[in-house]
């Protein structure tokens, strides 16, 4: 079995995500190899090598690839297959992943599944797990001929040091037709206070608070517990918040001991952005909204009623 | 220039019809749904900047008419429904050959889509499109304008925004961040009733059944060890129990 690993790696380096998937990937693989987008990553690839004993690392490194632009990277792709065939493209999560699959699926006349979270040898046959019915239920994927397209949603998983001395190589970005062209980019300007991305507790809130105003009751909970307050994407679209404060896959990943959602449905991307969250409280009206599926403690009623009582609470056992 | 708006076009049946249409279907598929109707008003804003037409196109069976009439009174200038049971087994990709097939057939210039929320399955439906009929896909688009005859589109990425530009031919996906649709009048409504639509088979647009998915999902079965949530439906008793809940799992200090 010979894999071809596709991953994004940002100024720190690819997740842990695509770092367990690449360190999966090669102790299954006969052969594995990664194709790594991103820019300035020379030694970024030798920290990969010996994180995750992977055979091979191509590093796609351009100042393009910091974007989310699909045309390029297909392209490498595809040049990259040419010379080296393989038996399944395994694409680690990324916010491109599912376009650049999809793209390969028709290019290619390959089979793609995606939504999954683990991968097996199977008597040389490749196996992998997709969660369905808001992970409920599990099915089993299999591809009847290949290469087989595979679009993880998440991959858990511990990567060990390897001594296995793998080769590094840089590959140019090919060449794209009918691709957009980028017009503008801008960072959004991120606060240090109460980062995101470091906190261990992050209170956030989504459409279901009403109002900018309704946000309040939740920066207020946010305040008593020393929290991190953050939103979701339908919050900063309707202006109610900035979009620093973005929890989602599109804003900012996260991976807290607590994550408590107010008001928030808890769509795809939402998920993949707090999947790391060790423990989930959403406080819902709507029992079937997603996030009472998931979460490890799931409060039916109106939080403009319980959000005040549950802040005087903290507040009075001064438990923060 | 012709613009098709796709409404009621269902995805993931790769693995389940019924969770699929159930997803895209809340509301019945007879009414169309708001990210449906952005659609069909980013299409109709194209038009009043371009002049041409717009098509209201379901890749869906028939009983989604009533959602394609309402797309006709919010103002585009017909509809049509491609309704074929070979249609029903296909794949993600497959489903995109069969979506450009029908841009083709229709003589489109711009394919405009709205997604279910978060929605995976689109995404790689219309990438397999895009890439079938050479077109630039804009997907994610906050914003929408016309510069110089070229379509820009911004879309959040982790770390901001990016705005890209294409002329057209091109796929857009649309979010709602774009303005929502305007009302149909009683007037509009009754006169998309009297307007025939179009009922096509893939045989009418010269696309080839799809073939069979090379990627199998099969084995349903519960996931093994997932905790049910905690459950609380009586908002009084909730504050103690989410402090309870947090001691117990050592998120907060026991109380002394």
């Amino acid at each position: 079995m010979r894999v071809l690993i596709v991953i994004e790696s940002g100024p720190a380096g690819p997740d842990g995500d695509s770092i367990a998937l690449l360190a999966h990937a090669a102790a299954l693989a006969e052969e594995s190899m990664a194709l790594m987008f991103g820019s300035a990553l020379h030694e970024t690839a030798i920290e990969v090598v010996g994180q995750t004993g992977v055979g091979r690392i191509m590093i796609a490194d351009a100042a393009e690839f910091d974007g989310p632009l699909i045309g390029a990277r297909v392209a490498t792709i595809d040049a990259v297959l040419a010379r080296a065939p393989v038996d399944a493209v395994l694409f680690a999560p990324s916010l491109v992943a599912p376009e650049l699959a999809g793209t390969l699926g028709a290019t290619l006349g390959a089979g793609v599944a995606w939504g999954l979270t683990d991968l097996s040898l199977d008597a040389g046959v490749l196996k992998a797990i997709r969660p369905v019915n808001d992970d409920s239920e599990i099915v089993d994927v299999t591809w009847s001929d290949g290469p087989a397209l595979a679009v993880f949603r998440s991959f858990s998983g511990e990567a060990s040091p390897s001594s296995r001395r793998g080769t590094i190589e840089h590959v140019p970005p090919a060449t794209a037709r009918n691709v957009p062209r980028i017009v503008r980019q801008e960072r959004a300007e991120s606060s240090s206070q109460n980062r995101l991305e470091d906190a261990r507790i992050v209170v956030a809130g989504g459409r279901g608070v009403g109002s900018a105003e309704g946000l309040d009751l939740v920066r207020d909970l946010a305040g008593a517990m020393g929290a991190a307050f953050g939103v979701s994407l339908p919050v900063v679209d309707s202006g109610w918040a900035p979009r620093d404060r973005q929890v989602g896959q599109t804003g900012t990943v996260i991976a807290p001991d607590l994550y408590v959602a107010c008001g928030i449905s808890g769509q795809i991307q939402h998920r993949l952005g707090i999947a790391r969250s060790r423990y989930i409280v959403a406080i819902n009206n709507d029992p079937d909204a997603p996030i009472m599926r998931w979460a490890d403690l799931a409060i039916v009623g109106d939080l403009h009623a319980l959000l005040p009582k549950l802040t005087d609470e903290i507040r009075r056992t001064g438990i923060n | 220039m012709r613009f098709v708006a796709f409404v009621k076009t269902a995805t993931g049946a790769a693995i389940d019809a019924a969770d699929a249409l159930a997803r895209a279907g809340r509301i019945g598929p007879g009414t169309l749904g708001p990210v449906d109707a952005r659609a069909v008003e980013a299409a109709i804003r194209l038009r009043e900047a371009f002049g041409g037409d717009v098509v209201a196109a379901a890749i869906a069976p028939p009983d989604v008419m009533g959602a394609v009439r309402e797309a006709i009174a919010i103002g585009a200038d017909r509809g049509m429904i491609l309704a074929d049971p070979l249609i029903d087994a296909a794949d993600l990709v497959e489903r995109g050959r069969v979506a450009a097939a029908l841009l083709t057939h229709l003589g489109a210039d711009i394919g405009i889509y709205g997604p279910w929320p978060g929605d995976v399955d689109g995404t790689i439906l219309w990438s397999a499109a895009g890439a079938v009929l050479g077109w630039p896909v804009l997907p994610q688009a906050r914003s929408l304008r016309i510069d110089e005859g070229e379509i820009v589109v911004s879309r959040q990425v982790q770390g901001g925004d990016i705005w890209l530009g294409t002329p057209p031919p091109c796929l857009i996906e649309i979010t709602e961040g774009l303005p929502a649709a305007r009302r149909a009048s009683l007037k509009s409504r009754q006169t998309a009733r009297s307007k025939p639509l179009q009922l096509l088979t893939l045989n009418d647009i010269a696309c080839s059944p799809p073939t069979p998915s090379k990627a199998a999902f099969e084995g349903r079965r519960p996931a093994a060890g997932r905790a049910q949530p905690i459950v609380l439906a009586d908002p009084e008793a909730a504050p103690a129990a989410v402090i309870t809940f947090l001691r117990e799992r050592g998120l907060v200090p026991c109380a002394s």
